[in-house]
């Protein structure tokens, strides 16, 4: 039965009545189907979000192709004898140490872990071109070692392993330096190298114990800080203060939050005295500060109610503002126990409570 | 013999493109929304023409609208396993040359349930299966087949490269034939003419 031969009437529905893994499975025959597929099916691929590469542990690695309402999910097991790719799957060489797992067909594969790199990334790159790039390609990894440095990524999720150097932390980065949401955790000990990628992403999200992170918040280039666990001298958040203050850094920064945990409890008079704060009286109100944070999709992946999203409000409530030299621009801080919260004012949503007595986080 | 389409007893000529007609009735016909476009408000002085598809594809067509005249409204493709005895006959009894007719002639005669089932049927034979599995279900050409192809295209551009160098070695010829000036050319004309002529009285 010549498929190619058919009406596009009836190809179309043919390919609406398969689900998305037959039909991927089935773009793996040809070029030409593969390209009527991605022509008729095209409306189908506007409800992705997301298409997540999640590195988990032994080796596994799990692909969710995230749709408006639901997911699907394509599994990579390892395998350690030969494994060659006859079908060509994912539009991959014969040679690459790919192929359908034979006892579950469909949705799961095996894979060569010597090769990870290379199976990957042209998985990656035929689901690239398969959905396109209006979606947001993620990569999350919590094994013990990093994940492979893809290309054409726009976030990361990275748990970083144990005596990792900065520089193999920089490496995950280099096929895609300018990604919009960078996070990074587990046995992160704040050494970043000197022109990090890291630091110059618009949204950066820290979780390290245990450490400074001075040095981070000082170097940061980006729009919006979230930082938890780690803790901060007084001498670098009147610093950053000034600094925003008189215009000297962080014309991009939009927002900062630490919360230090147990690890640190910050003076809010101490850090405030000499940084020019102003206050809004008790006439004026209180203002509430609001804006949404980058997250990763898949972080709300399990929750059971669609649909998917990548933000997360973030909001605090304060009198306390700074006034920028040159431009003018306002920003509020809020400092109590162990947070620390920065935002402007330009970039977040402000109103003004005038029924609270004591601004809270 | 037809007539403005009202009531379910009206029977219609169909025209193959054997040419042959034969009736159906006007109920089954208005399954399909190419026939209601097109003749249901004017009616039609002959048989209608459905002159791409053969007698026998037509009327395995029509056998499934004259069954399905009672059914509920479509609505959407059923399972197969909800298909009843009688459409699983339907389908079950068809070679594969009269389904893809039957599919085709559904689809230009937009008979929205028929085409539905048709194309369920076609994705049930693809789930579940492997690439090559599903090549051979979609007669695509294997690696190997290709391969084997691309040869004899290779062979082929060979062949039209070795006919297009004579082609150009030829046109050299008679360029330079063409770059002589006029006189000359006239003079070896006329050699050639009294050499032929030569020989030609000679004999």
């Amino acid at each position: 039965m010549k498929l190619l031969r058919f009406p596009s009437l009836v190809q179309q529905k043919i390919f609406e009545l398969m689900g998305f893994h037959s039909l991927l499975i089935l773009s793996f025959c040809s070029k030409r189907i593969k390209h009527l597929i991605q022509s008729l099916q095209r409306y189908r691929w506007k409800d992705i979000k997301f298409v997540n590469y999640s590195f988990v542990e032994l080796n596994e690695i799990h692909i969710t192709v995230g749709f408006d309402i639901k997911s699907e999910r394509i599994y990579l097991f390892p395998y350690k004898g030969l494994v060659t790719n006859p079908m060509r799957v994912f539009g991959m060489d014969p040679e690459v140490s790919c192929s359908f797992d034979t006892r579950l067909c469909g949705s799961k594969y095996t894979y060569n872990t010597e090769e990870k790199q290379r199976v990957v990334q042209g998985i990656h790159d035929y689901l690239y071109q398969f959905f396109g790039s209006s979606i947001d390609y993620e990569v999350e990894s919590m094994e013990t070692h990093l994940p492979p440095s893809l290309k054409n990524i726009n976030s990361s999720r990275i748990k970083v392993p144990q005596n990792t150097t900065a520089e193999q932390l920089e490496a995950c980065f280099t096929a895609s330096p300018n990604q919009e949401y960078i996070e990074i955790g587990g046995h992160f000990t704040g050494n970043l190298c000197p022109n990090s990628v890291i630091l110059g992403t618009e949204y950066l999200r820290i979780y390290c114990s245990a450490m400074h992170g001075d040095d981070i918040l000082l170097r940061f280039r980006g729009k919006r800080l979230d930082v938890g666990q780690a803790s901060f001298h007084d001498s670098t958040i009147v610093r950053f203060l000034n600094d925003w203050r008189t215009n000297k850094t962080f014309e991009n920064l939009k927002s900062l939050l630490i919360n230090s945990y147990d690890y640190k409890n910050y003076d809010a008079g101490k850090l405030l005295q000499d940084v020019g704060i102003k206050k809004m009286s008790q006439s004026e109100g209180i203002l509430r500060l609001t804006w949404q944070m980058r997250l990763l999709y898949s972080t709300f992946l399990n929750f059971p109610r669609p649909p998917h999203r990548k933000w997360i409000p973030s909001a605090f409530e304060s009198r306390d503002y700074l006034i920028r030299d040159g431009d003018g621009e306002k920003a509020s801080v809020f400092i109590e126990d162990h947070y620390v919260c920065f935002a402007v004012w330009n970039g977040s949503s402000c109103v003004t409570n005038h029924t609270s007595d004591k601004p809270n986080y | 013999m037809t007539s403005p389409a009202s009531s379910s007893e009206v029977k219609y000529l169909i025209e193959s493109s054997e040419g042959n007609t034969f009736d159906v009735s006007g109920a089954a016909l208005r399954q399909s929304n190419t026939f209601n476009a097109m003749f249901l408000n004017i009616g039609a002085d002959g048989p209608i023409p459905f002159t791409d598809y053969n007698e026998a594809t037509l009327k395995k067509v029509f056998e499934y609208c004259e069954h399905s005249v009672n059914e509920e409204n479509y609505s959407g493709p059923k399972h197969q396993d909800d298909l009843s005895k009688w459409d699983l006959n339907f389908f079950n009894e068809m070679d594969q040359k009269m389904f893809i007719d039957v599919i085709n002639a559904s689809n230009f005669l937009d008979i929205e349930r028929l085409t539905s089932y048709c194309c369920e049927r076609i994705a049930r034979m693809l789930r579940g299966k492997n690439t090559q599995e599903m090549i051979k279900v979609i007669t695509l050409p294997t690696a190997e087949e290709l391969e084997a192809k691309q040869k004899v295209e290779e062979k082929k551009a060979a062949a039209a490269k070795k006919v297009a160098e004579k082609a150009a070695e030829t046109a050299e010829k008679t360029e330079t034939l063409e770059e002589l000036p006029v006189q000359q050319l006239v003079q070896t004309t006329r050699n050639k003419l009294t050499r032929k002529y030569l020989s030609f009285s000679n004999e």
